[in-house]
């Protein structure tokens, strides 16, 4: 590709097979054979001035290279040393690539300087680092005595289901001994949790959990990006966050590390503009180094972890390096930039840079430094021929298994515990305010009971959200939770979905149990991928070897009088439904609500399980179920001990049952008020299934029933698109295949439409009058009844996609 | 290079040290060796030369003041006589008393003051030792890990710590758990644990002359050795890499000679040694093409051979593999098997 590419005769990358691939692979492995024998040309001519100096460096005499920062010539040698293992494991990706046996090229090349980064921390200062970390992890590594980390890098590449940390299933840089949780942080998702992390620390330790955290109480954190990827929406809600708290003075020990090589894949990071915006920012101290250099990055980083550790504040380290090789593998650098900038980029590269450095500060002869050099090098390539022959994931089980852990009965054993008599007496004032003493109430008061009862039970439990303090939530719910549990335990937190859920992780990490609220699904859907990427992929990534239980209670779903709208009243919960592991409730009663979080919380503790807790807004409050003042929508709180099951729907039979109405929440309530209609004024005797949890849906009650009665009538508040029923019609007709008694169903939804503001919201929900004319028009052609008024159309038969399976 | 340590000396390896030595190293042993048997004469211990060319063995050959030298020079002697033209070693390592070869292997330090500091270590037993040690397997007759007898060792370690005696782990080797104990623990692990068969030999096994090396029990010849050694013995970083009984790595180019003695006269006295991880270490790490083990003794060819296993390198996941293999292309070199040794040696 340059004239001046490196002596061909020392050829490390085996030819190519493919014709298609061999132009991109002989480009690619110019430059990296160009930049490995800059290595080796320089170290070489500088061995023969050397060469009567005899081979070992001169030894130790604690010798510091620079005073202020404490870092002597052995840390200097030890983060060199890291940063050829980081190196040479970028060189031998390339070539498992072009062997076929390795997966995935995105590289440390230029950005090793974080071995340094590393240096300065402990083992066990929680670590969320983004894909050009393998200077980091080799430097990390030497902390924990027996960690393999070439071996365990190179399992990561070859994705074999020994790699200790995800088993084959994404390459990251992540380990349970060296507190990594594994990211690949390519869209910066893991910054608000890793904020949430730092703040997690200190909120356990105010709350006199400081012992039980998994590290030691004056942990930091640190969490590296590139600058690309700093403009991730994510990244800046996390930092913002954690400058918001600082600024009210509540410590945030973190050091958010900026790894700016300037170029985002090919887009350029417009010069100044990372320093120009963060060295300002409030209440975030900025510090910079040049990341090409060893001295100057260990200087920074080591100023940056005392200011952190020691004051508990968020610090901003801008590391300024460069990125060599391109962004991956398969990316050719010469399509966007110039050959003078690629050569600038290379002038600069690290390993060489340091190399020099530590010849010229007479830490160690060149021809040691060579001679590390080479045989670390000897060692990747042979430890990469057996990686490449360990095995890989064979089977989607196999893939699968560690997305979460299933365990009902510990799960309703821990549910069922109920030992904290004692707590609940304090917090609720009195035995005789305990909350089964009292008489039948709405959801809403139930739920904030179920809170509270369950605040006793678990001290480790926080709650926080917007407003959720001493206003007690949008809807009340919290009502005086902060007062009676305290107010380090239920906490107002700035309006960013991103940032509670990240909190809500970051809690998870350090052994709370967080209870998250977001005040509207449609916010929730703004924030999702905290949940979607993050918290739902956690046990994937890892093996389950790190875990975020957590149980997110979401204001959800349409029919509110007198508000509402799009954004108030969201009805889709398409994008929580397809999360492989994640629970899904959406109780429409409060004794029920109650009996659920109990199963929630129990699955996350005892299983790490992340829950999604769907409450309707517009049943919170409702007491009637058929007519005002008739009190139906009551209920009696369930005592401690009483939950229920994972997956377990409630069915309200009828005698001689004939449809099966199957519904939840909102249309569960409506479907109730539907059959007494259909009792009453048709002769139709339905019964009524509230599925209660919609991951996973209890399709075993619905197909039982409905087989029974022949017809299913799905009312499914949501969008017709998307929604639960679409999931639920196809279990249906997988778990009836072939059966001569598969029942008829059919489906009444929401239009797809957004929800509008006000009455014009009713003309694209289900309708109680809209179930009754579907239930009988599911079963006219037995009974004959005479059509359906006018009104009691249900919206499905005026245009709604309405899937009907026939018998 | 991996070295063995205390009990490797055998019968077979009477008249070890007699056996020729490379040129290039022969005068320079053997002036360390002189100088040591004259030391050792004057001081009334029986000489290495002569406890080498002794007949048979005798009682000074399991008193550990006069075999860990012994088996020190012989490990030596063995690593002197590898072809360093057709072998590059990437890395030493050495179980228990063999990490003190391997710091001679590896160049950390010179043969002389190796000797010095095994004399200094063994020799804090003559005056008494301290607890001892016991040896049970953990793996089947296929080399395969046994739960259940893990279990049985986790076992008679709780109930024998319930009682209030002192045990432990003294050594993680491969297929073998050796535990530590003070003397009335040994006596309780003996008694808990239930006779177990394997090959010839019967479990547990007490390794008579030898104290509970590897534990606490030892922290005041840990004090002893530092004060006696840490300056007065030439720690230097090792010319290839170590790994430790951690299996932590120390490098020629990043090792504080200060934290190696640190290490070696006290960490490792005073803690568990985990041979099975610095050879899971060496094997993930370096990858080397052979794993030597060097003399005296056969010993260390099983429990390296269960960590392969273990770790199913190169797809050897049980005895019967790891022996067609051996038959084949030899992944472990002994020094005791003659066609072995010619692998790695010209004699």
């Amino acid at each position: 590709m340059y004239e001046d590419a490196g002596p061909p005769a020392t050829a490390i990358l085996p030819p190519s097979g493919h014709c298609a691939t061999l132009t991109v692979a002989r480009m690619d492995s110019d430059r990296a054979q160009a930049i490995d024998q800059a290595v080796i040309d320089a170290l070489s001519s500088r061995s023969a001035d050397d060469a009567g100096a005899g081979e070992r460096p001169p030894l130790s005499d604690d010798g510091l290279v620079d005073k202020r920062s404490g870092l002597r010539r052995i840390d200097f040698l030890e983060i060199l040393e890291s940063q050829y293992q980081a190196r040479h494991l970028d060189l031998e990706a390339r070539r498992l690539r072009n062997r076929g046996t390795g997966f995935y090229t995105i590289g440390s090349a230029g950005h090793e300087g974080n071995a340094a980064l590393a240096a300065v921390l402990r083992r066990d200062d929680p670590a969320f680092v983004h894909y050009r970390s393998g200077g980091f992890f080799a430097q990390r590594s030497r902390q924990v005595a027996g960690h393999t980390p070439v071996f365990d890098v190179l399992l990561s590449l070859c994705a074999s289901s020994e790699d200790p940390i995800a088993g084959g299933r994404h390459k990251v840089f992540g380990s349970t001994a060296l507190w990594m949780p594994p990211q690949t942080s390519t869209i910066a998702s893991h910054v608000p949790k890793a904020m949430g992390t730092a703040f997690a620390i200190e909120r356990a330790k105010r709350l006199g959990l400081g012992q039980s955290l998994p590290f030691p109480e004056d942990a930091i954190v640190v969490c590296t990006f590139g600058d690309g990827t700093l403009n991730h929406a994510s990244a800046l809600a996390g930092m913002n966050a954690a400058a918001w708290a600082a600024y009210q003075n509540l410590p945030v020990p973190i050091v958010f590390v900026c790894e700016d090589n300037g170029v985002g894949i090919s887009v350029q990071t417009p010069p100044g503009w990372v320093e120009r915006v963060w060295r300002s920012y409030p209440r975030i101290t900025y510090l910079k180094a040049d990341g090409c250099d060893i001295v100057d990055t260990f200087r920074q980083a080591h100023a940056a972890v005392e200011v952190c550790r020691r004051r508990r504040v968020p610090v901003f380290l801008h590391l300024e390096l460069v990125r060599l090789l391109g962004h991956a593998g398969a990316d050719l650098e010469i399509t966007y930039h110039s050959r003078e900038r690629i050569r600038a980029a290379e002038a600069r590269d690290p390993v060489l840079g340091n190399s020099l450095r530590a010849v010229e500060l007479g830490l160690a002869p060149a021809r040691a430094l060579l001679r590390s050099y080479l045989e670390i090098g000897d060692r990747v390539r042979a430890a990469a021929r057996e990686a490449e022959r360990r095995p890989h994931l064979s089977s989607a089980a196999e893939v699968a298994e560690p997305i979460a852990e299933h365990r009902p009965l510990q799960v309703m054993r821990e549910a069922a515990r109920a030992d904290h008599a004692e707590e609940r007496v304090a917090l609720f004032g009195a035995e005789r305010r305990l909350p089964e003493r009292q008489g039948a109430q709405h959801f809403g008061r139930l739920l904030n009971w179920g809170l509270l009862d369950l605040m006793a039970k678990y001290p480790q439990m926080v709650l926080f959200g917007e407003d959720v303090g001493r206003r007690g939530g949008v809807y009340g719910i919290t009502t005086k939770l902060a007062e009676r549990a305290g107010s380090a335990r239920v906490f107002n937190t700035l309006l960013d979905e991103q940032s509670i859920l990240g909190l809500a992780m970051g809690a998870a990490h350090v052994g709370l149990l967080p209870v998250p609220e977001i005040q509207y699904l449609a916010y929730y859907q703004n924030a999702q991928d905290q949940i979607r990427g993050e918290a739902a992929t956690l046990s994937f990534f890892s093996r389950g070897g790190f875990r975020n239980p957590l149980v997110v209670r979401i204001a959800s779903w349409a029919y509110q009088r007198g508000f509402g709208g799009h954004f108030h009243n969201d009805n889709s919960i398409a994008a929580l439904r397809d999360l492989p592991g994640v629970l899904i409730a959406s109780p429409s009663r409060g004794d029920d609500a109650v009996g659920m979080l109990r199963t929630a919380l129990a699955a996350a503790v005892t299983d790490g399980r992340v829950v999604l807790f769907l409450e309707p807004i517009a049943l919170y409050q409702t007491r009637h179920l058929h007519e005002e003042g008739d009190d139906l929508w009551r209920f009696r709180y369930p005592p401690p001990g009483e939950a229920v099951e994972i997956g377990r729907a409630r069915v309200y039979a009828a005698d001689g049952p004939d449809p099966t109405i199957v519904s939840w929440s909102n249309g569960l309530w409506r479907s109730l008020q539907a059959a007494r209609i259909l009792s009453e004024r048709h002769g139709i005797a339905a019964e009524v299934i509230d599925l209660r949890w919609l991951a996973p849906i209890d399709v075993d009650a619905v197909v039982t029933h409905g087989t029974r009665s022949g017809r299913i009538l799905i009312v499914d508040e949501g969008r017709a698109t998307g929604g639960v029923s679409e999931g639920l019609v196809a279990a249906i007709v997988d778990a009836t295949a072939g059966s001569p008694t598969r029942p008829a169903i059919r489906r009444y939804c929401g239009e797809d439409s957004f929800v509008p503001l006000g009455p014009a919201a009713e003309h694209v929900l289900p309708s109680t009058d809209g179930i009754v004319a579907g239930a009988i028009g599911l079963v006219r052609p037995q009974r004959r009844q005479p059509p359906a008024p006018e009104a009691a159309v249900p919206a499905a038969d005026r245009g709604a996609p309405a899937a009907t399976a026939a018998r | 290079m991996i070295c063995p340590g205390r009990g490797s000396y055998g019968p077979a390896d009477l008249g070890s040290l007699s056996r020729p030595l490379p040129e290039a190293s022969r005068e320079a042993f053997q002036a360390v060796l002189r100088a040591t048997d004259a030391r050792r004469g004057d001081a009334g211990d029986p000489t290495l030369s002569a406890l080498d060319g002794a007949e048979r063995l005798t009682a000074a050959h399991s008193a550990g003041e006069h075999v860990s030298p012994l088996i020190l020079a012989c490990t030596a002697a063995d690593f002197l006589r590898v072809d360093v033209e057709r072998c590059h070693v990437v890395a030493a390592a050495g179980n228990s008393l063999g990490w003190y070869s391997a710091l001679f292997c590896a160049g950390a330090l010179t043969l002389a003051d190796t000797l010095r500091l095994v004399e200094t270590m063994s020799g804090m037993g003559r005056d008494g030792l301290i607890g001892g040690q016991l040896v049970y397997p953990v793996t089947d007759d296929r080399w395969l890990a046994d739960e259940g007898l893990t279990r049985r060792v986790d076992a008679a370690l709780g109930d024998t710590r319930a009682a209030g005696h002192r045990v432990g782990d003294s050594i993680r080797y491969g297929g073998y758990r050796v535990l530590w104990g003070d003397d009335a623990g040994i006596r309780m692990l003996r008694s808990r644990l239930p006779r177990h068969q394997s090959g010839e030999r019967t479990y547990p096994l007490h390794l008579h002359g030898h104290a509970a090396f590897h534990s606490p029990l030892l922290a005041d010849n840990a004090r002893r050795a530092v004060e006696a050694l840490a300056d007065t013995v030439d720690w230097r970083a090792p010319e290839v890499p170590l790994i430790d009984g951690r299996g932590h790595q120390w490098s020629p180019l990043a090792t504080d000679a200060g934290a190696l003695a640190e290490y070696t006269l006290r960490t490792q006295v005073t803690s568990t040694f985990d041979f099975t991880t610095c050879v899971r270490v060496a094997l993930r790490e370096y990858a080397p093409d052979v794993l030597v083990c060097l003399g005296p003794g056969d010993a260390l060819g099983a429990p390296v051979a269960q960590v392969i296993i273990r770790e199913r390198w190169q797809g050897i996941d049980d005895r019967a593999a790891f022996l067609r293999r051996q038959r084949d292309d030899p992944l472990v070199v002994s020094f005791a098997r003659d066609e072995q040794r010619l692998l790695v040696t010209d004699a």
